[in-house]
C-alpha cells in the first residue's frame, strides 16, 4: 500500500514504513522522521537491531502494576514489593516520569500511585479516564495513613488534587500537598502573584 | 491599541484557555484575545522549573503577552499576568464551572475570529466566579452561593448564544412570526426559539416551556450581569432553564461538554458526604 508519506518523500517499502512510523512519535515531524530513518540505514547493524529489539521488549514485557499503576516489568512493581518502604504512605503523581523524578531525590520512602494524567475537560479527560478508582480501591483494602498529592501546580493539577481530596478525605487520616512557591534558582522579581502568595503562606522558621 | 499582526512583534491581552505540552520543554498555549480572537502560541522553555513565564501562563489567567511571529507558528517572547483569579482556583466546584465556560468558548470560537463582546463576557464571568469563590472562602452560605453560581452559568450560556450570533428568538413565534400566547407555548432548538400555542400544536419536535422560564430567559438576555444575579429562582425553574439552554448550546457545538460531566461527578461526591 502506498501511503501519503511514501508519495511525499518518494520512499516506498520498508523505508517508507519506517519514516511513517517515526513520524507518529511525539515531537518528530516528517523531516526529522526522514533524517532518523536515513541515520538508521547508515548506523551499525548491532545498534539498529538493538533499537528494534528494545522496542519489541517494551511492548512484550512492560505492563502496569496492579497496585500503583506505574509501568513495570514485574507485577507488582519493585516499589510496591519493597518491604523497606512505608506502604501506609502513598504519593499520588501524574505520570510514571514523576516517580523517577521523586526517586532521584532519594528522600521519599513511601509508595506511589500513578494517575496517568490530570483532569482536563478541554482535552476530554475526566475522572473516569484517570486511575482514581484504583486509588479508592487501594485505600479501602489497605491501611493508609497519608496521601501526598504531588500533581503539578497548574490549574489542572490543582483541580485533580482537590477532586482526590474531596473523594478520599474520609478514607485516610491525612492528605497533604507538596509545598508550592519559589523554585531553586528562581527570581523573585519575575514570580507571578499566586507563586509569591503561596511562597509567603508556606514560609518556615529559619 | 490593536497592533499589526503582520509585524514581527506584537503585544496583546488575552485569557489562557488551555496549554498542551510540546516537545521536551515547551507548551502550546491557546489564548483567547480581545484583538485577534483565539490564537495558538508556543511558549518556549515554559516547562522548565526555572521558567519565569510558567506561573503567568496558567489556565484562566488574564495576561498581556509579547508575541514574535518570525517562524511558522507565533511564539511568546514575554508576558505578565494581569489577573490570576486565584480565589476561583481554590474551590473545586467553582474551578469546574470555570472549565465549563472556557470549554464552551473554545467550542464556539474559531481561530482568529474577533468578538469583543464574547471576550468581555468571558472576562466578566470569570471575575464573578472569582468573587463568588471569595464569598464562599469567607464563610457565606454555601447553598445561596451555589444558586448564584448556577444562575451565572445560565447567564453565560444565554449570552454566549447571543454574542455568537445564535440568539434564540424569545419574543415572537419562530414558525408564524406572531406574538406568543400567554401560556401553552413551546420551544424548538432546531428552529431557534420559542413557538406559539397554535403552531406548537401543529409542529413536530417542539418541547413545552413554562411562562416563568420564558420570562426568566428574556430577563437574562437583556440584563447586565450584576442585575441578573439579583434574580432568585426556584430549583425546578433553574433545572428547566438549564435543560433548555444546554439543548441550544449542544445544537451548536454538537457534543457534550466534558466539564459538565466533571461538575456532575463533583456534585455526586458532595451529595455522598451529606
Amino acid at each position: 500500500m502506498t501511503s501519503r508519506y511514501s508519495e511525499f518523500f518518494h520512499t516506498t517499502g520498508a523505508l517508507g514504513r519506517l519514516v511513517e512510523a517515526l513520524n507518529k512519535l511525539p515531537g518528530v515531524g516528517p523531516k526529522t522522521a526522514q533524517r532518523l530513518a536515513y541515520y538508521l540505514i547508515r548506523t551499525d547493524d548491532a545498534d539498529a537491531r538493538g533499537l528494534a529489539l528494545a522496542i519489541i521488549d517494551i511492548r512484550d514485557r512492560i505492563t502496569y502494576c496492579s497496585i500503583c499503576q506505574n509501568i513495570t516489568e514485574a507485577d507488582p512493581c519493585r516499589f510496591c514489593t519493597d518491604e523497606n518502604r512505608d506502604s501506609s504512605r502513598i504519593c499520588v503523581v501524574e505520570e510514571p516520569l514523576d516517580v523517577i523524578a521523586m526517586e532521584r531525590t532519594g528522600s521519599y520512602k513511601g509508595t506511589y500511585h500513578v494517575l496517568h494524567g490530570v483532569l482536563s475537560p478541554l482535552d476530554n479527560i475526566g475522572p473516569e479516564n484517570l486511575q482514581i478508582n484504583e486509588l479508592v480501591t487501594r485505600l479501602k483494602e489497605n491501611t493508609v495513613t497519608e496521601i501526598i498529592l504531588a500533581t503539578n501546580p497548574s490549574v489542572e493539577g490543582e483541580t485533580t488534587a482537590m477532586y482526590i481530596r474531596d473523594l478520599c478525605g474520609s478514607m485516610v487520616s491525612s492528605i497533604t500537598r507538596l509545598a508550592r512557591g519559589l523554585p531553586v534558582g528562581g527570581d523573585l522579581e519575575y514570580a507571578d502573584d499566586v507563586t509569591l502568595i503561596r511562597a509567603m503562606e508556606g514560609r518556615q522558621e529559619f | 491599541m490593536k497592533h499589526n499582526r503582520q509585524s514581527k512583534y506584537y503585544k496583546t491581552e488575552g485569557i489562557v484557555l488551555k496549554g498542551m505540552p510540546l516537545g521536551d520543554r515547551d507548551r502550546l498555549i491557546s489564548l483567547y484575545t480581545q484583538d485577534y480572537g483565539r490564537v495558538r502560541l508556543v511558549a518556549r522553555g515554559i516547562r522548565k522549573i526555572s521558567s519565569k513565564l510558567s506561573g503567568h501562563l496558567d489556565t484562566f489567567n488574564r495576561v498581556v503577552v509579547s508575541i514574535s511571529s518570525r517562524s511558522s507558528i507565533d511564539s511568546i517572547s514575554g508576558g505578565e499576568v494581569v489577573e490570576t483569579f486565584k480565589e476561583l482556583k481554590t474551590d473545586l466546584k467553582i474551578t469546574a464551572r470555570a472549565f465549563y465556560i472556557v470549554e464552551l468558548i473554545d467550542d464556539f470560537v474559531a481561530d482568529g475570529s474577533v468578538n469583543e463582546e464574547l471576550y468581555s463576557l468571558l472576562l466578566t464571568t470569570l471575575r464573578e466566579l472569582d468573587l463568588l469563590a471569595r464569598s464562599i472562602s469567607v464563610g457565606s452560605q454555601r447553598v445561596t452561593m451555589e444558586e448564584d453560581v448556577e444562575l451565572l452559568m445560565r447567564f453565560f450560556e444565554l449570552n454566549l448564544l447571543i454574542d455568537s450570533g445564535y440568539a434564540p428568538e424569545l419574543s415572537m413565534c419562530v414558525v408564524c412570526n406572531q406574538p406568543l400566547s400567554t401560556e401553552g407555548n413551546g420551544y424548538s432548538v432546531e428552529m431557534g426559539g420559542l413557538v406559539g400555542q397554535t403552531c406548537y400544536l401543529q409542529t413536530k419536535a417542539v418541547q413545552p416551556i413554562s411562562v416563568a422560564a420564558i420570562k426568566c430567559l428574556r430577563f437574562l438576555s437583556g440584563a447586565k450581569i450584576r442585575v441578573a444575579q439579583k434574580l432568585r429562582i426556584n430549583p425546578v425553574l433553574m433545572s428547566e432553564i438549564q435543560m433548555i439552554l444546554q439543548k441550544f448550546t449542544m445544537n451548536i457545538n454538537e457534543r457534550k461538554i466534558s466539564a459538565r460531566q466533571l461538575i456532575d461527578s463533583i456534585n455526586t461526591i458532595s451529595e455522598g458526604k451529606q
